[in-house]
């Protein structure tokens, strides 16, 4: 193989990798800095490990693990810790695992309202702090027709991206009213919408990151997803299936 | 559940401990088994084993510990995979073993090929997913547990059950090995 670091003056290209990857002990540290700086050979050969690390890491690379995967591992998690529903099977002995995960898998239709996002236990903690607060003061009263003119204009004014504010007439689901608030340290756009007595929530942000399904915390239901560059994640005391429904009429009037 | 710990609060402190390292442990496995289907079965495995073991997690690092109990479900697979066949998983040896280790630098060329601004075309990035899944296993696993997880050398020797000297051999090899696949790629792709 061509041009070899350790040609010269000796060092080993395990050594040169240990520096590039800062795993290099303390006191030979400064030394080897000092002998890369004067030999042209090892600092060329160290900015070759710098570059195949940029090639590596700038790009992605990494594999996601797939949604169905995190939908089915949740719900065997979940199946594994909670009591065996009453009925004939009650009383055998627990099952193994695996069939109680194959189990789950079959019935995925129904996993997708347990489901989980994987991410962001702090976020919805301030999502549900939010929430809470906002159902503390008086809802908007405009109702649904000042949403379209006069709510839009000055939400966006203060946010930098544009949510949409499809209209729900018809499904059930009230346009309420919405306002600008902060989520994880930036602009979050919130509308609100009633359904029977409950309020739901939908806070949207841009954002690439794709946490999904609903997760339950602290009495309340809240359900994430990603489109078009935007997070949506919808906070309720409505149940899980409920809000699954709601996302579903939301993103069905979204212009395409 | 035997530790008198609610199923409830387990699983809550499941899901915000180890359920995040999931992309890291499905990631692993993709490369390790370089099957998206095993990959899927491994990662499951791995969290129902690691759930049903939550207790014996002593804090640490999480990721560390969880991509631990999956490598161990990948060896076990391995393992069934290569009772069912006689020869090896594709050809090449499992191990080290007849892989000449000649520790040189790396080929020159890597860092003119690798502009820093520019990131990859789709097809590149599959590309180089395919040019790590096809180094071998030792090297490839080292090469994805430092550069895409960020372990640390002794993470890796602990997770690897290897010697840190070994670890340190292996990436540099690995990277080496690497960068002579992914300039001789280029230089297919330039004539």
């Amino acid at each position: 193989m061509k041009s070899s670091s350790n040609g010269l003056c000796g060092t080993s290209p395990v050594t040169l990798h240990a520096f590039a990857d800062n795993e290099m002990k303390a006191e030979d540290w400064l030394a080897f800095k000092e002998h890369l700086s004067a030999c042209p050979d090892c600092l060329a050969a160290y900015r070759r490990i710098l570059a195949l690390r940029v090639l590596l890491k700038r790009n992605r690379l990494h594999y996601r693990a797939p949604d169905a995967l995190r939908i089915k591992i949740w719900a065997a998690l979940q199946a594994s810790s909670r009591p065996a529903p009453a009925g004939p099977d009650s009383r055998k002995v627990r099952r193994p695992i695996h069939r109680i995960a194959s189990a789950l898998a079959a019935s995925l239709a129904i996993a997708v309202t347990l489901t989980l996002a994987l991410n962001g236990p702090a976020l919805e903690d301030e999502i549900i702090a939010n929430y809470k607060r906002s159902l503390a003061v008086s809802l908007p009263s405009e109702g649904p027709s000042a949403a379209f003119r006069g709510e839009k204009p000055r939400l966006e004014s203060s946010l930098d991206f544009i949510p949409p504010i499809p209209d729900l007439t018809g499904s059930g689901f009230t346009y309420q009213g919405a306002r600008s608030d902060r989520i994880g340290r930036r602009g979050a756009a919130v509308l609100s919408y009633s359904y029977e007595s409950s309020v739901i929530d939908l806070f949207i942000w841009p954002s690439r990151a794709e946490p999904l399904g609903t997760v339950s915390k602290q009495g309340y239901n809240i359900l994430h997803w990603t489109r078009s560059g935007l997070k949506f994640c919808a906070i309720s005391t409505l149940t899980a299936r409920e809000l699954v429904r709601f996302r579903e009429v939301f993103v069905s009037k979204l212009p395409a | 559940v035997e530790q008198g710990v609610p199923d409830s609060i387990r699983l809550a402190r499941f899901r915000e401990l180890i359920l995040p390292h999931l992309d890291a442990a499905y990631n692993l496995a993709r490369y390790l088994t370089r099957e998206p289907a095993a990959a899927d079965d491994i990662v499951q495995e791995a969290f129902l084993r690691a759930y049903s073991r939550f207790e014996t997690y002593a804090g640490g690092d999480a990721r560390a510990w969880v991509l631990q109990i999956t490598r161990n479900c990948f060896l076990t697979w391995a393992k069934s995979r290569q009772a069912q066949r006689t020869l090896p998983l594709d050809g090449r040896p499992a191990s080290e073993a007849g892989i000449a280790y000649d520790l040189a630098g790396l080929p020159a060329g890597i860092d003119r090929d690798t502009p820093e601004s520019e990131l990859m075309r789709r097809a590149d990035i599959e590309m180089v997913r395919t040019l790590i899944a096809e180094l071998p296993e030792p090297f490839r696993e080292v090469l994805v547990l430092r550069e895409f997880e960020d372990l640390s050398y002794q993470q890796i020797a602990d997770l690897t059950a290897a010697p840190i000297g070994t670890v340190m051999s292996r990436l540099a090899r690995a990277r080496q090995l690497f960068a002579k696949a992914w300039l001789d790629h280029a230089g297919r792709e330039r004539r």
